[in-house]
């Protein structure tokens, strides 16, 4: 695998980032149980390296499709955790003006065009968007991301062949986490080597650690060259875990608490810091004030969330269609 | 001059809006199942491919979630997709498309984005092609919040509606029933009202009979020979059953105190059923007799002429509701 | 057994109309209680009794009229055994209170009711929506309406017909028996106006402005106009005097709409009503809708039509209805000026005194012209005296131009 090089203050960059996602969700689980958060509450510990890894990899003009499980994705974006907790809260401070919840995050001006909460959903979105790029004789990539339990659904399959059949500048990333809700791969595929089906559609289809934040980023890397230079849309499968349930709710009588700790030794965060601790590139010292900037800043985000207004029940009928002229 | 000098066909009226939205307005361009080459299920977009060429008359293959989520997914990047799905029966196919994203992006968006999206649909029974290929879903769609949804009936509208959908900055549904493509019509100079109003296409005192799209001729034809025997039937042709111009149709029942309501689509449920429980919450101290309903037969749409004519509206049907309703017997 | 009369709260109470009973079939009645609640012309009051006893039936339908005396309610002595007929409670208003029968057929497009099959509660009396709400506006009790819908159903038409049938018959008292009282439906019609304007001084803050204005040259323009026309197609002056109002009103919509819900909506379009008093008495204000549309001998044709109508009891009750503003024209027998009532939920109304001879000063000489008094009674809430004004000096504008009045306005597209 091509390496990229990264110097020891962008590997300590990209666990920030992924420290930053951790916890955040830690924090999200607390606020549920407090019943701060409600709704659906889909949580992303374990699967950071995929989210810092591929967003490392794009540029601002890039534009973003995520899942019901896209805090991370939103926060890798750089969208303001302000805002994301402010969403989870309902508030109209969110990011999405409350409206949207845990499962629906958006922010345009970070071309996150939103958490979709119909698995395989967004995929015909990305079609669009990439495909008005292209007629608009624009080259950003769009990025989309999805879980394994989306590629059994028509509208994977509708969109990748449109992708190829258009070649189209996308960014296919499926987060691989061996489940769909509670069915396990085996229960759902006849075929469980997604990149063979996927290359099926004529399309480049890799797969990588997911677990590993710099293969991702380094796959991630490759393929949008790769597009941006007219290559057509690549499909990128991330092999990953989430280390807690489905949702909040979920006695997880899928799997074996064995497998679950197998897997949480191979954490993307504890992978990273050991191998740049036994590498000297950072200090416990340093790890510590990491933890502590994360902690401040979701503090911060708490704060601001509790304190944000809730839109007036006036306002119930807006955003359903354009009230004042648009652009 | 608002006197009507062009004679055109439906079908033709709504190829000349696709090729006036085509040259107008360079983001605009036609996606769906044999658009192009083809020349479109129903002819409509004949020619086309040629003249404005394949980056904007773009043949899909058969994936109705796939395009028509793609023209969602176009319209947030900024253009102004028309996609055609061949028929409303394929529309299911994309439902979740519809339902799921382009109804509600900007809402759950918080109001950050609009889905200038035109999808275009042929819709209707008529011509035997069975249980299949006749639904009368537009009610179904006119449920969702965060669309509109239009049938031109007249080929003025289908002249002009295509480019107020366009204008809108809204998702917007147009169901053209496939029994209208070959009526021809003078046309006016340019729309005959803002899409989302109803329109009086024959004024009356008896009774106001409401519809739209392809039952629009059937009512008129029977407002002909109920006015021979004395019934005034008024005659208005809903054209958008989302948003539904309320007060157009309180003002017809002001009139007439009676209310005959014709839909192509079964009773339970529909877009009459919708229209009658307005009535009898809005209008409920206006009415003079009870109110009626001619729809399809609880049943799916047969493929014998004879049985597939016996579940549609019919004209008489429509004559022998109003004749009941009048006598109020 | 004994029976308790209708009973007569007052020397100029004639009739009562049922409006709840407080007791059923088998209570046992105690001394003052109230047993039922009359309306009156005075408004609701309570029938309590001091009678004991059990009650046997209900003689009176909710809705129903009885004149004072006729018997309402059937007490029996406790010791009595209960009537025959129990299901005689209430005295049925046609013939089917039988239970509810089966569903409708399932293909009855018309949902005419199946015969026999209506459930209703004793005593309802079937009526359409429309004519229910119809029949309120008027004052008018549906028990004293025949109905001929289905089951009995009293329909619009029923009303109309109604009216008109009253009409015919005080016209008839008139020429027969002058000295005679009125009968129900003139008392009905007597009663709705009698309401109606109570509401409105209840209600509308009016003021009254009245301008002289000179007929001169509407009356030059009236006499060369029907110096062309035959005998029974001459214009009479109302016509242009409406075309002007109601030319004049478009352009003022504070004066020309409707107050509801404490919000006022104001008008382009005029449907000018003009109150036209009946000969056996009373008042009907036909609506001539658009009037601003029209030209003075289109005006005529509509006067004709409406008073015809009118007098003869044929006014659609579609005809009567949505009025933006009201003309009250006393005429040649009248008085010199008329401050009208404003009729509800209009706010304006203009009150046309008697054409006179009258001193007239023109252009410095004391002359004698036809002169007419031109009242407007308006809502202050909506308009202030100044626009009022304003409206009565572009009206006596108007009209001292009558040419123009003769011209159809096109409307705007």
């Amino acid at each position: 695998m091509n390496k990229p090089h990264l110097n020891p203050s962008q590997l300590q960059q990209l666990l920030y980032q992924m420290l930053r996602i951790r916890r955040f969700e830690e924090r999200c689980a607390e606020l549920y149980q407090q019943e701060k958060i409600r709704g659906f509450l889909h949580l992303y510990n374990g699967e950071e390296a995929v989210a810092v890894g591929v967003i490392q990899a794009l540029t601002p003009a890039d534009a973003l499709l995520s899942t019901y499980r896209e805090h991370g994705h939103a926060l890798a974006r750089g969208v303001s955790m302000n805002a994301i907790m402010a969403e989870l809260f309902g508030k109209q401070s969110g990011c999405s003006g409350g409206r949207g919840g845990s499962m629906h995050l958006f922010d345009v001006a970070h071309r996150f065009y939103g958490g979709n909460a119909i698995v395989a959903g967004g995929l015909p979105l990305a079609v669009g968007l990439a495909l008005a790029d292209k007629m608009q004789g624009r080259r950003p990539v769009t990025a989309c991301f999805f879980g394994d339990g989306a590629t059994s659904e028509g509208e994977f399959h509708e969109s990748l062949n449109l992708a190829a059949l258009w070649q189209l500048p996308i960014l296919f990333v499926c987060e691989n986490n061996r489940y769909a809700m509670g069915t396990a791969l085996e229960y759902e595929m006849g075929n469980p080597q997604l990149t063979q089906r996927v290359a099926a559609y004529g399309m480049d289809a890799q797969s990588v650690d997911g677990m590993n934040v710099v293969a991702v980023l380094s796959a991630a890397q490759l393929a949008c060259e790769a597009i941006r230079t007219g290559g057509g849309p690549v499909f990128i499968e991330c092999q990953t875990y989430r280390f807690r349930g489905h949702s909040m709710f979920d006695a997880q009588l899928y799997r074996e608490p064995a497998e679950i700790a197998q897997w949480k030794t191979r954490c993307p965060i504890d992978q990273l810091s050991q191998w740049l601790r036994a590498n000297d590139q950072l200090e416990e010292a340093q790890l510590t004030a990491l933890e502590q900037q994360v902690e401040a800043e979701i503090d911060v985000a708490v704060a601001f969330a509790e304190a944000a207004p809730l839109e007036p029940t006036e306002a119930l009928l807006h955003h359903l269609v354009t009230e004042a002229p648009h652009e | 001059m608002s006197e009507a000098k062009t004679e055109l066909t439906y079908r033709e009226a709504i190829k000349a809006a696709l090729r006036e939205a085509l040259q107008q307005d360079p983001r605009v361009f036609l996606m769906g199942e044999d658009v192009g080459h083809y020349g479109g299920c129903y002819a409509v977009s004949k020619g086309l491919l040629e003249e404005f060429g394949p980056e904007r008359i773009l043949d899909t293959p058969l994936s109705e979630s796939g395009f028509v989520g793609a023209g969602i997914g176009a319209a947030l990047g900024g253009m102004r997709p028309i996609v055609e799905v061949m028929t409303v029966n394929f529309s299911l196919l994309a439902l979740d498309q519809i339902v799921n994203n382009a109804a509600t992006l900007r809402h759950m968006s918080g109001g950050q984005v609009s889905v200038p999206l035109v999808i275009r649909m042929a819709c209707g029974a008529g011509r035997q092609l069975a249980a299949q290929h006749s639904h009368s879903f537009e009610g179904w769609y006119a449920h969702i919040p965060g669309i509109k949804v239009l049938c031109p009936a007249t080929v003025t509208d289908a002249r002009y509606m295509l480019g107020q959908a366009l204008a809108d900055p809204d998702p917007v549904i147009l169901f053209e029933h496939v029994m209208l493509y070959n009526r021809q019509e003078s046309v006016a100079d340019g729309p005959a009202a803002p899409m989302t109003q109803a329109l009086v296409r024959r004024p009356g005192l008896t009774l106001s009979l409401f519809t739209w799209g392809g039952n629009l001729p059937k009512a008129l034809a029977a407002a002909e020979r109920l006015a021979e025997e004395g019934i005034e039937v008024e005659v208005v042709d809903l054209r958008c059953l989302r948003p539904l111009d309320k007060p157009s149709l309180l003002a017809s029942l002001a009139k007439t105190h009676k209310a005959l309501i014709v839909d192509e689509a079964w009773k339970q449920g529909g877009m009459s059923a919708e229209i009658a429980a307005f009535v009898a919450e809005e209008g409920f101290w206006l009415l003079d007799a009870p109110l009626a309903r001619v729809c399809s037969a609880e049943v799916p749409i047969p493929y014998p002429a004879h049985l597939e004519q016996a579940a549609l509206p019919s004209v008489e049907r429509i004559l022998a509701a109003a004749r009941s309703l009048v006598a109020n017997r | 057994m004994k029976t308790i009369p209708m009973p007569s709260f007052g020397a100029d109470m004639a009739e009562g109309t049922l409006i709840e009973w407080q007791v059923k079939p088998g209570d046992r009645l105690s001394r003052g209680q109230v047993v039922a609640v009359i309306e009156t012309n005075k408004g609701a009051i309570e029938l309590d009794l001091f009678e004991e006893g059990i009650v046997d039936a209900c003689l009176l339908g909710l809705g129903q009229t009885a004149r004072v005396g006729t018997p309402i309610l059937r007490l029996r002595d406790p010791a009595e055994a209960a009537s025959a007929t129990p299901q005689d409670a209430s005295v049925p208003v046609s013939p089917q209170t039988a239970p509810a029968g089966e569903a409708l057929p399932a293909h009855a497009e018309a949902a005419a009711p199946a015969p026999g099959a209506p459930l209703r509660h004793a005593g309802f009396l079937p009526a359409s929506p429309a004519a229910r709400a119809w029949a309120t506006t008027l004052g008018l009790p549906l028990a004293s309406i025949h109905g001929s819908g289905p089951d009995g159903a009293i329909l619009l038409r029923d009303i109309e017909a109604s009216q008109a049938e009253a009409r015919a018959k005080s016209a008839e008292r008139l020429v027969t028996a002058p000295a005679s009282g009125g009968g129900l439906d003139m008392a009905a019609m007597r009663a709705a106006i009698s309401a109606t304007v109570s509401r409105a001084k209840k209600e509308i803050p009016h003021y009254y402005l009245s301008l002289d204005v000179c007929l001169g040259a509407v009356q030059d323009q009236l006499t060369a106009g029907n110096a062309q026309r035959a005998v029974e197609d001459r214009l009479l002056l109302a016509a242009p005097l409406l075309c002007a109002i109601a030319r004049t009103l478009s352009r003022h919509p504070e004066l020309n709409g409707s107050w509801r819900d404490d919000q006022y909506q104001g008008c382009q379009e005029v449907n000018l009503a003009n109150a036209i008093s009946l000969r056996g008495g009373g008042l009907l204000m036909p609506v001539i809708p658009q009037a601003q549309q029209l030209d003075a001998p289109g005006m005529m044709a509509w006067l004709n039509r409406l008073v015809d109508k009118a007098r003869h009891g044929n006014l659609r009750h579609s005809e009567l209805n949505g009025a933006t503003c009201t003309v009250s024209n006393l005429g040649e027998r009248g008085a010199d000026r008329l401050l009208a009532v404003i009729y509800p939920p209009q706010v304006a109304i203009l009150g046309l005194g008697r054409p006179r001879q009258a001193p007239w000063v023109l252009n410095g000489q004391l002359t004698v012209a036809p002169v007419i008094t031109i009242s407007l009674s308006a809502d202050h809430r909506v308009s202030d005296g100044h626009q009022g004004a304003l409206f009565l000096h572009e009206l006596d504008k108007l009209l001292q131009q009558p040419e123009v009045l003769w011209t159809p306005l096109t409307p705007s597209p």
